[in-house]
């Protein structure tokens, strides 16, 4: 089968390789071309590399309407090429850095075989996805004009700033953990990020035991003197639930645990005495809350990762972040965490540490109940 | 009355069994050197291996060891082979075509298998990993490698020429270099994948 390869090939050479890998080619080309790697090492290294690329261009998109049901059918039928195929769009991600969508948008356009007619599809598709786009960036906008306006207002109210819960250091430990958590996310997690990232300021309403406390009262602009006295009555973290009061639609919200039992949704702490269930109240417009996690040893490791499942072990989401090293620091926050995927109920999240040989250690495990209001 | 029957006894052919001598035999004619054989023996399993992937094999890595275990019993029984690599095609050829009438080739794409494939929680797992084993790597090493790969299309060739100028190497040197490395990539994703399960 005679076909013309798209691919960037330097010469006639890289192109016959092309064909070759694809099947493409005739018997006899096909016998030139093997005698020539079985004997040659520099010919068979040429080959190796033709299917890196070959395998690249794949998860790039690159392949034409010919050449792409050849590759699925020589490479993805086989455990060790689809796994070759999953590595080529990580690294394709990786080294773009906007990657990740794009090889996500391929996948979904390949689904759309089945549909037939994908053209059709692709063209839906990419109206779809510049619809999505101008929306996004005209909310980011909007938003971030919000955030302007806050700003300016709580700096025309000098002292009642973000000494409540340091939020100085605080924003700043967490702008860092969550540049370096982002790349291993997705891109609408990413857009979402970018958007708890802006905001600056923390209003903290205190929530001891009784989730019911944020009510609609708290929703507004809450007493900033009645909500400092009483975290300083509980510095050691009663739950604090903290709002950004941008129009009354808030962003992010930190949200304090402590360590539990190993058995899950237990409502006493191991380690931790005294303290009551993890239950939050979490009102439906919150969109984003941040989890603020309780060590039982001062900070030891840079790298953390948890894992949040429900009650029947289905896992929700997982969060991937770096935190700097500080001896005196016994609690870390997590980044940004979708509300959305938190209905009301019970959930454990795990939390494991990475070693310095790459492994993951277990440090602990924190239950909490959501309550949505 | 019964008629005496003779039947005459055939004996079933003798399956051929890889002994040391016929391997060490083997190493011998690949190199006087035995590191240096083993080497060049697991250089021809991978062409092998390569081979039967490429032609589409389901399970290469069985074709690639009968393709080598025949020819080294044609040495053993005395066979004077002068192109070891071309002999080494010729069987591998041999064996392709008799696994093709063993097994059923045809292998309808499922097209829900390959939908699965995309956005799953394997993809993001392989991203985690891929970034930690990126990690591991050295920042020249990092550096050169992201910037060998991250080039598309017609810009492709061209970045990685000035990449080989920079690095004062050829073109083909820095090629074989980043295979290498990104097979070893390959390696530290898959082991650290496997964590997960």
């Amino acid at each position: 089968m005679k076909g013309r390869s798209v691919l960037p090939a330097r010469s006639q050479v890289e192109t016959n390789r092309i064909r070759y890998l694809l099947g493409l080619c005739s018997q006899a080309e096909r016998e030139r071309i093997e005698s020539e790697y079985f004997q040659d090492e520099a010919a068979f290294h040429e080959m190796l590399t033709a299917e890196d690329e070959l395998i690249d261009a794949y998860a790039r998109g690159e392949l034409t309407n010919e050449e792409r049901p050849r590759f699925e059918e020589r490479f993805l039928t086989s455990l060790h090429g689809r796994d070759r195929v999953q590595f080529a769009r990580a690294f394709a991600g990786a080294v773009s850095g906007s990657q990740p969508f794009a090889t996500r948008l391929h996948a979904v356009l390949d689904s759309f075989k089945t549909l037939g007619g994908w053209r059709d599809a692709l063209r839906i598709v990419t109206i779809t996805a510049v619809i999505v786009l101008v929306v996004v960036l005209s909310w980011l906008v909007i938003e971030r004009r919000r955030m302007s306006n806050e700003l300016r207002a709580e700096h025309a109210e000098p002292g009642k700033q973000t000494d409540v819960l340091r939020p100085g250091a605080d924003a700043e430990r967490t702008r860092n953990a969550e540049t370096t958590a982002v790349r291993s996310e997705s891109r609408p997690r990413k857009v979402e990020k970018a958007a708890t990232q802006r905001a600056r300021h923390l209003l903290v309403a205190k929530l001891k035991d009784n989730p019911q406390e944020i009510g609609p009262e708290h929703r507004e602009v809450p007493d900033r003197k009645r909500l400092d006295a009483s975290i300083r009555a509980n510095p050691e973290g009663a739950l604090i639930i903290s709002q950004l009061p941008i129009q009354g639609r808030a962003f992010a919200n930190l949200l304090t645990l402590k360590p539990s039992s190993p058995v899950l949704f237990s409502s006493r702490p191991r380690s931790m005495r005294g303290s009551g269930a993890n239950t939050f109240t979490i009102p439906r417009f919150l969109t984003f809350i941040k989890l603020q996690l309780n060590l039982e040893t001062a900070v030891q490791h840079r790298e953390y990762r948890a894992v949040i499942e429900t009650a029947d072990r289905r896992q929700i989401t997982s969060v991937y972040w770096a935190e700097p090293l500080e001896p005196e620091r016994t609690s870390i926050y997590t980044p940004a965490i979708s509300t959305f995927h938190l209905p009301a109920g019970g959930y454990a999240l795990f939390l494991t540490a990475r070693q310095p040989d790459g492994s993951f250690v277990r440090v602990g495990e924190y239950s909490f109940k959501i309550i949505r209001n | 009355m019964f008629q005496n029957v003779y039947l005459r006894k055939t004996s079933s052919r003798k399956e051929w069994v890889l002994t040391k001598a016929a391997f060490d035999r083997f190493l011998a004619i690949l190199d006087l050197d035995r590191d240096k054989a083993g080497e060049k023996y697991e250089y021809i399993r991978l062409k092998l291996l390569k081979y039967f992937q490429w032609y589409g094999s389901d399970v290469p890595d069985i074709d690639a060891d009968e393709t080598i275990n025949r020819v080294m019993r044609r040495l053993e029984e005395g066979a004077n082979i002068h192109n070891l690599d071309r002999y080494i095609y010729g069987v591998a050829k041999l064996v392709h075509t008799e696994s093709l009438k063993l097994r059923n080739r045809k292998q309808d794409i499922d097209e829900g298998e390959l939908s699965s494939i995309a956005v799953d929680a394997e993809a993001a797992q392989c991203q985690e990993c891929l970034e930690r084993c990126l990690g591991y790597l050295s920042d020249e090493d990092r550096e050169v490698i992201m910037e060998y790969y991250k080039h598309e299309k017609s810009e492709k060739v061209a970045g990685r020429r000035r990449l080989a100028a920079r690095l004062g190497v050829s073109l083909n040197t820095l090629r074989v270099k980043m295979h290498r490395q990104r097979l070893n990539l390959e390696a530290c994703v898959q082991e650290c994948l496997g964590r997960y399960e």
